[in-house]
């Protein structure tokens, strides 16, 4: 179903915006009464013989007030449609393009929130604490940062702790916390926009941390990097906690 | 040994007090400097080539070699608030740029000794203010919530974390940043007098247009060629790959209606790249525009007969892919933050929190790392005054009656209105060019600049050009700085800076960039009546496109001519495309209806390398060793157009 709304969001697009680039091209075959007075946004039709220089020249300039002479004379030289400068929606023919357009957009838009609510409860169904859903993601993230935390009193000052950080941060970065992040839909399909917001301020708090002790340990900065370990520490739990609260809270 | 594995530098970077190096006197001092030659450089090369480059790669890599190189002792987190500053010196040239140069084209006249002059320069401050303050409380809902990717920040978290990234890394990085030299040097070389791609010679096949009459070319008679092979009739076929494009659609014999052009640009093949997949939406609105639209319209007889098949996309542009596009990315935008409302309150819910509790609140964690409320409303009023005296006294002075929607209004209160809504403007513009910027790395400034000028201009009557392009400008400049922000607060969370830090410099600096962008337009329109008598534009070495795209708008507007339907048609569109899955999709397909498609197909193709790369290597691998990759290519092609355009402005 996704599929085909997305095909049709496409197929709507596209009807949708050549609709419109007809809005201020009126057709020459309405009638004088509907044409006579507009003014000419672009030049008009083509005099058999060229300029000089080879270009075309045009029988009606920009800014030419449109009479009943002047449409004559385009009519008869085959011209069907100018570019006016005023809109009118009776003179837009093709209207029920762009209708079609936006029927068709709102349509598919329906179907693929439909889809992706379908898809979204099918996957949080699937995925519980202990396997690789978010849960079990920042459980991770929080187990190693922690027992980092508690490795870097053991290990001698000095080079081994700022590669310890490095080593183990920069593995975390790459895969718990960037597959937590990953999980977004997920975790927005089970907590709401609101939630969802709430847990990631919490979780952005911590990620910062871990992110700045990587870099004091990066600069040879020791103990900015155990300070910044010891806090994404405490802010990891609580960003457990807080998806603990949201998922009991959202049911 | 494992050159893979990360080594953490050996000396501390400490200050003397022992903290860890982040906001020091030297990365202020740094940031001012090369933000300023930044800026007078780039608006000396923006007013040439009508675009301006990224700062914060170019200040990240200068960052290094100054204070970790020269200096020894920057920090990764120093050299980030260096960065920051530089960018925010710099950003603000391209909202100036694109838009006060108009009324020299128009023939007013801006010079030291004119009060105009003072009072556009106090409005572009006050916008550069009012930029900062109204993305500040967006930074969680943006970054924290939504992570929107901002390649070209991504790009420079990159570099910054270099050091400690690992040998293999920071090679692959240096090699992208080659590559992107090697690759971009031909384009900008033909502007030092040196050969670019255009002398490979690569051209079409000649085709002889049958019974047409030789034409004379430096006195020389040859057959005449086909349309098809030479538009610009100098009997000789066109290059297929010029000093900045491949001519794909020509080379594979496509309609000349349909337009097929990469751009050699490394810089948008590394932002496609960092955007990955998302970024295909841009490219379908290019597409639609381009391949579908245009060439449908021109075969249906809906541009004039005497547009040929090879002006129809430039034709078109003006007539209604632009209108479309910006409709399409404002009604997308709308949707955007419509559906990011939760997100909007729970951000300021915490800002708030935080400006209450002054500390780490219990609601949000990270609360007291931001800019409290406070500040921020005290340093916006104080913007929003600069910006009304200098509405009230531009131009003809606000005790001239107005002669649009404010007629019959009292002219001193029909300024301020027009500088309230012109601040709900800058909130609202500001939080579309961050989201354009944080998931394409396109910031449409000047689509913005045109809409704003316009409404002013609807506001105040179509003889105010002066308030207008005042406003205009301001607004520019506040969401050139507003992206800017939001991009250095996304390359601060790689790195683990504190935002609080980076948002107080940045606000701190950023009123110096429209002084001297200012500065340098009077220098450059001086110099140019001088030696031409033409202050910029057609004429002149500084031909101001951006300027002059403007101007067209302007006297568009003043002649009736602006196709408004398009932009509330566009509007629906947007809307309606945002209530699907992804509420930003008429934002990314607006986008790229307007933009050069040559760039946005050159993008594409960074965008499907990421896809394939993904596919045959893993995820992880494409993340590990095409970000640095892909950040090299942004970088490399930024610094080597600052030198190249440096030395242009050097040589004069």
């Amino acid at each position: 179903m996704r599929l085909f709304a997305n095909l049709l969001i496409t197929a709507s697009l596209i009807v949708g915006v050549i609709g419109c680039a007809t809005a201020y091209v009126p057709r020459l075959s309405l009638g004088d009464e509907a044409l006579i007075g507009l003014t000419l946004n672009s030049p008009a039709g083509a005099s058999a013989e060229s300029a000089d220089d080879g270009r075309l020249v045009p029988l009606a300039l920009k800014d030419t007030v449109l009479t009943a002479e002047v449409l004559a004379s385009l009519r008869d030289a085959g011209v069907t449609r100018v570019r006016v400068k005023e809109f009118a929606f009776a003179r837009w023919s093709e209207w029920w393009l762009f209708a079609i357009g936006s029927a068709g957009l709102a349509i598919g838009a329906g179907m693929v929130r439909r889809a992706g609510r379908a898809a979204l409860a099918d996957s949080a169904g699937a995925m519980n604490p202990t396997s690789s859903g978010p849960d079990a993601l920042l459980d991770d993230a929080r187990t190693r940062v922690a027992a980092l935390r508690d490795r870097l009193a053991q290990l001698p000052p000095g080079e081994s702790r700022l590669r310890a950080v490095i080593d183990t941060l920069g593995q975390v970065q790459r895969t718990s916390l960037a597959d937590f992040v990953a999980a977004r839909p997920v975790l927005l399909a089970r907590l709401g926009m609101g939630g969802f917001a709430r847990l990631m301020d919490s979780f952005s708090a911590a990620e910062r941390q871990v992110n700045r002790a990587w870099s004091a340990a990066a600069d040879g900065v020791e103990h900015e990097a155990m300070t910044c370990v010891a806090r994404a520490a405490d802010l990891l739990d609580r960003a457990g906690e807080r998806l603990g609260s949201e998922s009991r809270a959202a049911g | 040994m494992n050159t893979d594995r990360p080594s953490p530098a050996r000396s501390p970077r400490e200050t003397s007090s022992g903290a860890y190096r982040e906001v020091t006197v030297a990365s202020i001092v740094f940031g001012v400097v090369v933000g300023g030659v930044m800026n007078a450089a780039i608006t000396y090369a923006g007013l040439k080539i009508g675009f301006t480059i990224v700062g914060s790669a170019i200040a990240a890599v200068l960052g290094f070699g100054v204070l970790r190189g020269i200096l020894r002792r920057g920090s990764i987190l120093e050299t980030n608030i260096g960065q920051t500053i530089a960018s925010a010196v710099n950003t603000t040239n391209a909202g100036v740029i694109f838009t006060v140069p108009v009324l020299l084209l128009l023939g007013y006249s801006l010079d030291f000794g004119e009060k105009d002059f003072w009072l556009i320069t106090l409005a572009c401050v006050a916008g550069a203010l009012l930029g900062c303050v109204f993305i500040v409380p967006l930074r969680k809902q943006m970054l924290d919530i939504d992570r929107l990717r901002f390649p070209s920040a991504t790009a420079v978290g990159a570099i910054l974390k270099s050091p400690g990234a690992g040998a293999r890394k920071s090679i692959v990085l240096a090699v992208g940043i080659l590559v992107g030299m090697i690759v971009y040097f031909p384009t900008a070389a033909p502007s030092l007098n040196l050969p670019g791609y255009a002398s490979l010679g690569l051209r079409l096949k000649a085709e002889v247009a049958p019974g047409a009459e030789p034409v004379e070319v430096n006195g020389e008679k040859r057959p005449a060629l086909t349309i098809r092979a030479d538009r610009d009739r100098d009997g000789v076929p066109d290059l297929i790959v010029s000093d900045t494009e491949v001519d794909v659609g020509r080379w594979l014999g496509l309609p000349d209606e349909m337009t097929l052009a990469f751009a050699i640009a490394p810089f948008a093949i590394g932002a496609g790249y960092l955007t990955g997949r998302a970024g295909l939406l841009v490219l379908a609105g290019g597409v639609l525009a381009y391949i579908v639209l245009n060439p449908l319209a021109f075969n249906m007889g809906w541009m004039p007969a005497t547009v040929r098949a090879d002006q129809a996309s430039g034709y078109a542009l003006n007539s209604y892919n632009r209108p479309l596009g910006i409709g399409l990315l404002l009604g997308g935008a709308m949707m955007g933050i419509v559906a990011s409302f939760p997100a909007i309150r729970e951000a300021f819910k915490g800002l708030a929190a935080a400006s209450r509790t002054g500390s780490a609140s219990p609601r949000s964690l990270g609360g007291a790392d931001e800019l409290g409320f406070k500040p921020l409303v005290l340093i916006g009023s104080l913007a929003m005054v600069m910006l009304i005296v200098a509405s009230e006294f531009s131009g003809s002075g606000g005790t001239s009656q107005m002669t649009g929607w404010l007629q019959g209004v009292h002219p001193w209160l029909a300024r301020g209105i027009i500088c309230l809504v012109a601040a709900a403007w800058i909130w609202f513009a500001g939080i579309i060019i961050a989201q354009c910027a944080g998931m394409t790395d396109w910031s449409p400034i000047s689509g913005m600049a045109l809409l704003t000028v316009v409404l002013v201009m609807l506001l105040a009557g179509r003889e105010d050009v002066v308030s207008a392009v005042m406003i205009g400008a301001a607004l520019c400049v506040a969401i050139s700085c507003a992206s800017d922000m939001m991009a250095d607060l996304k390359t601060g969370y790689i790195v683990g800076s504190v935002p609080r830090r980076q948002q107080i410099v940045e606000i701190a600096t950023v009123a110096i960039g429209p002084v001297i962008t200012m500065f340098t337009i009077v220098l450059i329109a001086s110099v140019n009546l001088r030696q031409t008598g033409i202050p910029i534009g057609p004429g002149t070495e500084t031909v101001a496109p951006q300027a002059q795209a403007l101007e067209v708008v302007i006297r568009g507007v003043q002649g009736g001519e602006m196709p408004y339907t398009l932009y509330g048609l566009g509007g629906v569109l947007g809307v309606l495309l945002g209530l699907g899955a992804f509420s930003g999709l008429g934002v990314l397909v607006g986008l790229s209806m307007y933009l050069p498609i040559i760039y946005i197909l050159t993008y594409g193709l960074g965008c499907v390398a990421n896809m394939v790369v993904a596919r045959v290597k893993g995820r992880a691998w494409a993340e590990e060793w095409g970000v640095p990759f892909c950040a090299g290519l942004i970088v490399g092609e930024a610094v080597l157009a600052l030198v190249i355009n440096s030395v242009v402005l050097l040589r004069g």
